[in-house]
């Protein structure tokens, strides 16, 4: 059985070598073909992990299977005032770029999150903010919930946030409007990111695996078993001073098609995206 | 923003001597500990002079004319001060260092500017002012909380902030224009002055109020007609709230100071006090020059042996008289 595991996982690493540049060159001067534009309101597909991968640590931000699950692009705007606080702003920047991997195994499921940062901030202090990022789900599938931090309490949505300052940085979080993120009584979530200091400014990213067991049937977690969640993503620059409202955010709800299609396992559908996704 | 009943605090800047007891009691009661040590709730400032954090006057916030929140300078660490410990061990147990000395080199602090003032001899001048949360009635970081984590008490007017709520994202550091909500870098949540209610609560006055040498500070219920804050506040009229300007109608309220008279060029007393009208009116608004001549009036009254009822007030004889908290 081990023989046989290693032997997958071998044969995984030599199809990921021959797929040109998916981990190499994303943030090349050329936009990688092999990266998928998504935008607010396509589907994509989850990738599945097969059960037979052995995955040292659920939550590696560089695991060498996420070669293997297709890669998308996203783009990030700044979130619009919503609080006269968030008029303050000191600099309301441009957007940015954020590149996103979905993928499940039997009892996981992964979100994978890159970003570039030229400024690695991961310390909350008197005299800066950190740098950040979040997932949101809309908890009841429903597009109808606003993206923008879910639509009051009977419309609420579920926020996996990962914060660059602590060591046990993942906190699971819901929230039904603005201004109402409450702390999850139940913590469910495993996460880790790596800072990669590249040789160059235009190298310097943010690497980011969020995980939760599949199985849960807590208050104001996301059902991770429904065919299509409602998904969209938040960074935080902690040099601009982000927190709160001062992020960049996805317009819209991207859909995750999570069909299973009768055990179909992700080999098969290579880096294959959802023919509804717009390929640019 | 209406409350049941405010609590407030009158202090006689006439009376403060500048000890830092209220700062010591503060100090020890709440902020010596777990990432507050840089903060000081209460702080006594020599003025004219830069403050507490430094600069604070010139950073903005509060509210502008049309009562939209206004943009202000974020204050760094530096302009509190970095806290700094000092090496008692090795100096004076173990004598591995032959000097006792703090540990980082202290460029800036709270009170940095002590006793500076300004003017030349023999004109120079200065007072001191004691500061804490004013407790405003229209409070700039509650308004500028976006998660509701500050809130005003119904039963006493106490602004505090709901450290479950709370987020750390310093919108309230920066909207307070007088800086008197602090980041905790330990718990990532701001903190300020609690007024000590659990004292409050108690029938106490707070630690400051209570501990204070110079028996500067009354505390009571401005809705009281039997206690000092209505006495001096509504009734005579002589206790102001600093920085009115900034909107955010404070409940902490500043006896202003008296000054003796200015020297000539040949030594003589002119008919002018040595701080400057016009400086007390940027700090405690228009009516200063009033309430001057109010507490002239009456300190005379008292000197003639006839009766004050501001006069024994501003005394304050009996420490139970001082606060009246029921």
């Amino acid at each position: 059985m081990a023989m046989r595991c290693s032997f997958k996982y071998v044969a995984a690493l030599c199809v990921s070598l021959s797929l040109p540049g998916i981990a190499m060159a994303e943030f090349s001067a050329f936009e990688n073909p092999n990266i998928q534009e998504v935008k607010p309101w396509d589907t994509i597909k989850v990738g599945r992990v097969p059960d037979d991968i052995y995955l040292r640590d659920i939550d590696d931000p560089d695991d060498i299977i996420w070669d293997r699950v297709p890669s998308y692009r996203t783009y990030l705007s700044v979130a619009p005032p919503v609080h006269p606080s968030t008029r303050l702003r000191f600099d309301a920047d441009q957007g940015t770029n954020l590149y996103f991997q979905v993928a499940r195994t039997s009892d996981y499921f992964l979100v994978r999150l890159r970003w570039k940062d030229t400024t690695k901030n991961v310390a909350t202090s008197i005299d800066g903010f950190r740098d950040a990022a979040a997932i949101q789900f809309a908890l009841n599938g429903s597009t109808d919930t606003s993206y923008m931090m879910g639509s009051g309490p009977d419309s609420p949505v579920n926020i996996w946030y990962w914060r660059s300052d602590y060591d046990f940085n993942v906190e699971d979080l819901a929230a039904g409007g603005y201004g109402s993120t409450t702390m999850l009584p139940d913590q469910q979530l495993d996460g880790h990111a790596a800072y990669i200091d590249g040789r160059a400014p235009v190298d310097q990213e943010w690497h980011l695996v969020m995980a939760r067991k599949i199985g849960s049937d807590e208050e104001h977690q996301i059902d991770l078993t429904k065919e299509e969640i409602p998904i969209s993503f938040a960074v935080w620059q902690g040099a601009d001073g982000g927190r709160d409202g001062n992020k960049h955010v996805t317009q819209g709800w991207i859909l995750l098609d999570n069909s299973q299609e009768g055990g179909k396992s992700f080999d098969d559908d290579k880096a294959q995206a959802s023919t509804q996704t717009s390929n640019q | 923003m209406a409350v049941k009943r405010q609590i407030s605090m009158v202090l006689d800047l006439n009376k403060c001597i500048g000890c830092q007891t209220c700062t010591t009691a503060c100090k020890l009661m709440w902020t010596n500990r777990s990432g507050r040590e840089y903060m000081y709730w209460n702080n006594v400032e020599t003025m004219p002079g830069e403050g507490y954090p430094r600069g604070y006057q010139k950073m903005g916030g509060g509210f502008d004319k049309d009562g939209a929140l206004k943009l202000s300078k974020q204050p760094s660490l530096e302009d509190y001060g970095i806290p700094w410990e000092y090496n008692y061990e090795e100096a004076l147990m173990t004598g591995t260092d032959p000097w006792l000395r703090p540990n980082v080199k202290p460029t800036w602090g709270a009170n940095w500017d002590e006793d500076q003032g300004e003017g030349d001899y023999p004109n120079s001048y200065y007072f001191y002012l004691p500061r804490l949360c004013n407790h405003c009635a229209n409070p700039a970081c509650l308004a500028a909380c976006s998660r509701n984590a500050i809130y005003k008490r119904q039963e006493d007017g106490i602004v505090l902030v709901d450290q479950e709520r709370c987020r750390g994202y310093r919108y309230c550091v920066n909207a307070c224009p007088y800086k008197k909500v602090y980041f905790n870098e330990e718990l990532s949540k701001s903190e300020k002055c609690i007024f000590c209610y659990p004292r409050i609560e108690k029938g106490l006055a707070t630690a400051c109020a209570r501990q204070c040498v110079g028996r500067i500070r009354w505390i009571g219920y401005l809705d009281d007609k039997d206690g000092p804050i209505h006495t001096l506040v509504e009734k005579y009229k002589v206790a102001l709230p600093l920085h009115p300007e900034w909107g955010t109608q404070p409940n902490v309220f500043y006896v202003p100071p008296m000054s003796s008279s200015k020297f000539g060029p040949n030594g003589e007393e002119l008919d002018e006090p040595r701080i400057p009208l016009a400086y007390l009116e940027s700090l405690f608004g228009e009516r200063v020059g009033e309430v001057l001549e109010t507490i002239k009036r009456e300190r005379k009254a008292k000197n003639e042996g006839r009766e004050s009822e501001l006069m024994d007030t501003l005394i304050g004889f009996k420490h139970a008289e001082m606060f009246k908290l029921s």
